[in-house]
């Protein structure tokens, strides 16, 4: 199979979907609600291990009454007033957010190997981090989360303008490409800069590993209401990206409009992958691997990848980070960790992929 | 005819013969006053290591490092690279705009380098060359000239004398009437951290806080100063191997009780914010000092950090 088309099965499915909400596919349609349980369950035992691990244990009945009952004096709720309850916060949120926009960066680009990182959104906050750090004298980790923010907007709008713009536009594999390229040239300029300023790179450095800890509650939740408006922007184009699947030609025959999908769709994921990475560092695989897993299950309807990998994606990076935290005397970035999982999976998935293609 | 075969082999032989002649009683003089000038370095800390130098070394490039640690003997270098320029914890009062920059940070421009044609390299690293450049840079750094590497010792006291060592081989003047005062300062400034500590519990953490993690320096030179004169020092025990220094998880930092936090390259402008680093008991008595791990190995330089100390802890509260 291409990677950039889908299957005749898969097509089928999604040509079925317009037709099960009708009554014709009620199995189809149970099966997939039915799934959300199990799936949702294993975020909720994932956001639990958040709470309830730590490089300082502390049994869950006290971690239960310090959340229930704050003490600034009591040291196990300073504990999980400032470090388990925003962690848990951070990473429901950027959970969501990362698998969101990977679903939406697959969609749009028609292409199941690509994820917000591909499109130049780590890079941009990264340099944007970087300018900050070297030449305008930001010294807090409060201030990253805006420049951070600020970076990968106008780099999403950057790769938008040059991927849609001129001759051959409206091609998914253009944005890619404009992406890659960006992304390319983003991270030579924050290398320049960083060769020759260490005491940046020694700033960023936990930042940009991608990481959970020593972020404050009200830093990850003055993020929120943009990540919240990317996950409404994206459930409101979930139809809109069915149509946009089926190919350009396609969907304006259908009466769709593919460019200003696009640019909707940019929107979100840049709200939702430049939320994210403000709030956390940039993160790698979550957004590749979530939106997979979520077809995977539930097939190729955008709907439904959407609605589970708002699910996966923080119970991965849930998993990953309560990990981190016990696997060393010190911590190990989230970051880190997901790109230890997510190399194997990502060779597995081109195994697949070679596979389906033979 | 047989008179002109043997007169042949004669006058060749007699030739060589006065060429030989020549070689062992009329040497170039240039050659011989390289002889009599050559020295050998041995280095005061790495046992292995001796270099042979045509001369006394004259042209000097150094690290910001190394001239942070030298300058004080007037051992002047060239040109500089490196970390910590500019950066006064480092570098102090020591004015480099008049010394030209061959490099910055990580990098080197070795044309320059070569340009100056220098006697010797001196910097933070090993026999192989500067701790931050790779295998292929280093070969090329040592083909302009032998790198002396800083020297690395158990104790503040033995790395002091070892630099000293340096110095003195570079020309600087290490008995000098300034150099015994500083050692004198060094001494008093000891004594009186050690009074200062005298019947007290002080707790004191040498830490890094970044964004991931709390670093301490249980084990450093400089935590063993301080422990030798009387202070408990705190913090994550360093690895069995590798990076010395000690990781502790946030949620951990409180199991560390700290009376003072010394922080590495703390002073003005220095910023950081945690939740949880905010909430140890030392940062909320503003009980907080600097330390450096890297910079001017010399006797001023740890008796004004001494001095620097022996206030906070004669001002701290017991906190922890």
């Amino acid at each position: 199979m291409a990677s950039s088309q889908l299957s005749p099965a898969e097509t089928r499915d999604l040509a079925s979907d317009g037709a099960e909400e009708t009554g014709h596919r009620p199995d189809l349609l149970r099966r997939r609600r039915l799934l959300l349980f199990p799936l949702a369950l294993l975020c909720l035992i994932a956001l639990c291990a958040s709470m309830l691990v730590g490089s300082r244990p502390i049994p869950p009945a006290e971690v239960l009454r310090a959340a229930l009952h704050p003490d600034p004096a009591d040291e196990i709720s300073q504990l999980v007033h400032l470090s388990r309850i925003p962690r848990t916060v951070l990473v429901l949120l950027a959970g969501a957010a990362l698998g969101v926009a990977g679903a939406l960066m697959q969609a749009v680009t028609r292409n199941p190997m690509t994820d917000p990182g591909i499109l130049g959104v780590n890079s941009g906050a990264s340099l944007a981090v970087v300018t900050g750090l070297a030449f305008f004298g930001m010294s807090d980790i409060s201030q990253y989360m805006w420049w951070s923010f600020a970076g990968a907007m106008v780099t999403s709008v950057l790769v938008f303008a040059i991927g849609t713009t001129g001759p051959a536009r409206g091609n998914p594999i253009r944005m890619t490409l404009a992406g890659v390229a960006l992304g390319a040239v983003l991270s030579g300029f924050s290398s320049a800069v960083l060769f020759t300023h260490s005491e940046v790179l020694e700033r960023m450095r936990g930042w940009s590993a991608g990481t959970t800890a020593s972020q404050p509650l009200e830093a990850t939740l003055q993020i929120a209401p943009f990540i919240l408006l990317g996950l409404v922007i994206a459930a409101l184009s979930t139809r809109a990206l069915d149509v946009l699947s089926l190919g350009d030609a396609a969907a304006v025959a259908m009466g769709a409009h593919p460019q200003r999908i696009r640019a909707v769709v940019l929107v979100a994921i840049a709200l939702l992958a430049g939320g994210a990475t403000a709030a956390a560092g940039p993160i790698g695989f979550i957004g590749l691997l979530a939106p997979h897993l979520a077809r995977m299950v539930v097939g190729p309807h955008q709907g439904w990848i959407m609605a589970c990998s708002v699910l996966i994606a923080p119970t991965v990076l849930g998993l990953a980070d309560s990990l981190g935290r016990v696997l060393t005397a010190g911590e190990v970035p989230v970051g880190v960790v997901t790109a230890f999982i997510g190399a194997p999976v990502l060779i597995g998935m081109v195994r697949r992929f070679r596979v389906s293609e033979a | 005819m047989r008179t002109r075969q043997l007169l042949l082999p004669s006058l060749l032989a007699a030739a060589a013969l006065a060429l030989s002649a020549c070689t062992s009683s009329g040497a170039d003089p240039a050659d011989e006053q390289s002889t009599a000038d050559a020295v050998t370095f041995t280095h005061p800390t790495l046992d292995d290591l001796e270099i042979d130098f045509e001369g006394q070394p004259d042209v000097l490039v150094m690290d910001c490092y190394a001239y942070s640690s030298l300058h004080e003997y007037g051992v002047e270098p060239d040109a500089l690279f490196g970390f910590d320029c500019e950066n006064p914890f480092v570098m102090g009062d020591i004015d480099i705009s008049g010394i030209e920059r061959i490099g910055q940070d990580g990098e080197i421009d070795v044309e320059k380098l070569a340009a100056l044609r220098p006697d010797a390299i001196i910097g933070q690293g090993g026999a192989e060359g500067w701790s931050w450049f790779d295998k292929s840079v280093n070969s090329q750094l040592t083909r302009v000239a032998p790198f002396i590497p800083l020297p690395d010792a158990e104790t503040v006291d033995e790395e002091i004398d070892a630099t000293r060592d340096i110095a003195g081989f570079l020309g600087g003047d290490v008995d000098s009437e300034a150099v015994a005062q500083v050692d004198e300062d060094f001494e008093t400034a000891r004594e009186d951290l050690r009074s200062a500590l005298e019947g007290e519990e002080v707790s004191i953490m040498l830490a890094s806080p970044t964004k991931e993690m709390l670093y301490t320096a249980v084990g450093f030179q400089q935590s063993a100063l301080l422990e030798e004169a009387g202070a408990t020092i705190v913090g994550g025990e360093p690895p069995a191997e590798g990076n010395p220094w000690g990781q502790v998880a946030w949620e951990e930092a409180s199991s560390h009780p700290a009376d003072i936090i010394l922080i590495e390259g703390y002073g003005e402008g220095w910023s950081f914010t945690a939740d949880l680093w905010e909430e140890l008991p030392a940062v909320q008595a503003d009980q907080l000092g600097s330390w450096g791990s890297k910079g001017a190995m010399t006797s001023r330089a740890y008796a004004d950090w001494l001095t620097e100390v022996t206030a906070l802890v004669e001002s701290a509260d017991d906190v922890a």
